[in-house]
């Protein structure tokens, strides 16, 4: 994600209900003002900087992406997910990569030692786009998703 | 990802250090390494030139203690002890500098687990009676410090925020 020369962009949420835990969509400098550019619908290479503008196209990307793929996961859960899931408004960072990994991860360690991580990548009209989600379930959603990562003797 | 898949610390000059993890050097180079909510322990004893350097996560191990770099309490005695390993016989007279402790999230609430790492390290140093002669703590932005084995001057940089040295 990100050179450690490089600052990266992205929105975390945190998230709460059926599965708690943490979602950061990220991105490159470059690829953050693209994407902005995009949903903006103006020429590719219009953004060269974080203005207001900019940082709330991505705030937005990161809401609809986010909430379309925690809406997936609540689904796939089948009755425990009937809770729903609830994630907090995106909050914008422009930061070290290492930084952010960092932290995100620092959202687990207090009460587990186990993480799991879920990495996704977007593609547009088959063309990779240099953004990626990161999905950090806390120790709840851990054994929700993953049971045997838990407890070896479930199922998985 | 358990303690147990985490890299070894390591004592070569000039290394990074990984999350959780402490490096030692001697007599030359540099030890490195990024923070953002953890805290970058630099532990230096200007007689002997070396430096010691903790990746701090958390402010308390609770009875774990695996890796000791993770938390405040084991990460202190872990480092003095390599650093004393390293310089051999001679009596190991440190100073102490602390950087990141950083709020990356707005919407983390309570008292910051930043925060709590750098009082953690704090009162520990205090107890021990090292002195901290540098900090740079607490924001909202992550941190890459490079700590000169020699002098003990810690260079952060603040992502977006430029540079300062602690000497």
């Amino acid at each position: 994600m990100g050179s450690s020369d490089t600052l990266i962009c992205g929105c975390a949420m945190r998230i709460d209900g059926a599965i708690g835990g943490l979602l950061l969509l990220a991105a490159d400098d470059d690829a953050g003002l693209s994407l902005a550019d995009t949903l903006l619908e103006r020429p590719a290479g219009t953004s060269t900087s974080w203005g207001d503008l900019e940082r709330s196209a991505v705030i937005e990307t990161a809401n609809i992406v986010g909430c379309a793929y925690l809406n997936a996961i609540c689904a796939a859960l089948g009755p425990a997910g009937a809770a729903g899931i609830l994630p907090s408004p995106p909050v914008f960072l422009r930061d070290f990569p290492e930084s952010v990994m960092e932290a995100v991860l620092m959202e687990q360690p207090v009460l587990s030692e186990i993480v799991l991580l879920a990495r996704t990548e977007f593609r547009i009209d088959g063309t990779p786009v240099a953004c990626g989600l990161v999905f950090l379930p806390d120790a709840a959603g851990v054994a929700a998703l993953m049971p045997s990562a838990v407890d070896p003797g479930a199922g998985t | 990802m358990t303690a147990a898949d985490l890299p070894t610390p390591t004592g070569r000059p000039g290394d990074s250090v990984a999350i959780g993890q402490i490096g030692i050097a001697q007599g030359g180079g540099v030890l490195r390494t990024f923070v953002g909510s953890c805290v970058g322990l630099v532990l230096h004893a200007r007689s002997q030139q070396a430096a010691g350097l903790a990746h701090v996560m958390l402010p308390s191990s609770n009875g774990r203690g695996s890796p000791p770099g993770k938390y405040a309490d084991t990460a202190v005695t872990e480092t003095l002890r390599l650093l004393r390993e390293a310089v051999g016989e001679t009596p190991l007279a440190c100073t102490a500098k602390l950087v990141g402790g950083a709020t990356m999230f707005a919407f983390q609430s309570g008292i910051p687990i930043g925060e709590q790492n750098v009082l953690a390290l704090e009162k520990i140093l205090l107890d021990l009676g090292i002195p901290i002669t540098g900090r740079l703590c607490g924001g909202r932005h992550g941190r890459r410090l490079v700590v000169d084995v020699v002098t003990g001057a810690v260079t952060v940089e603040t992502a977006g925020h430029g540079t300062e040295t602690l000497a």
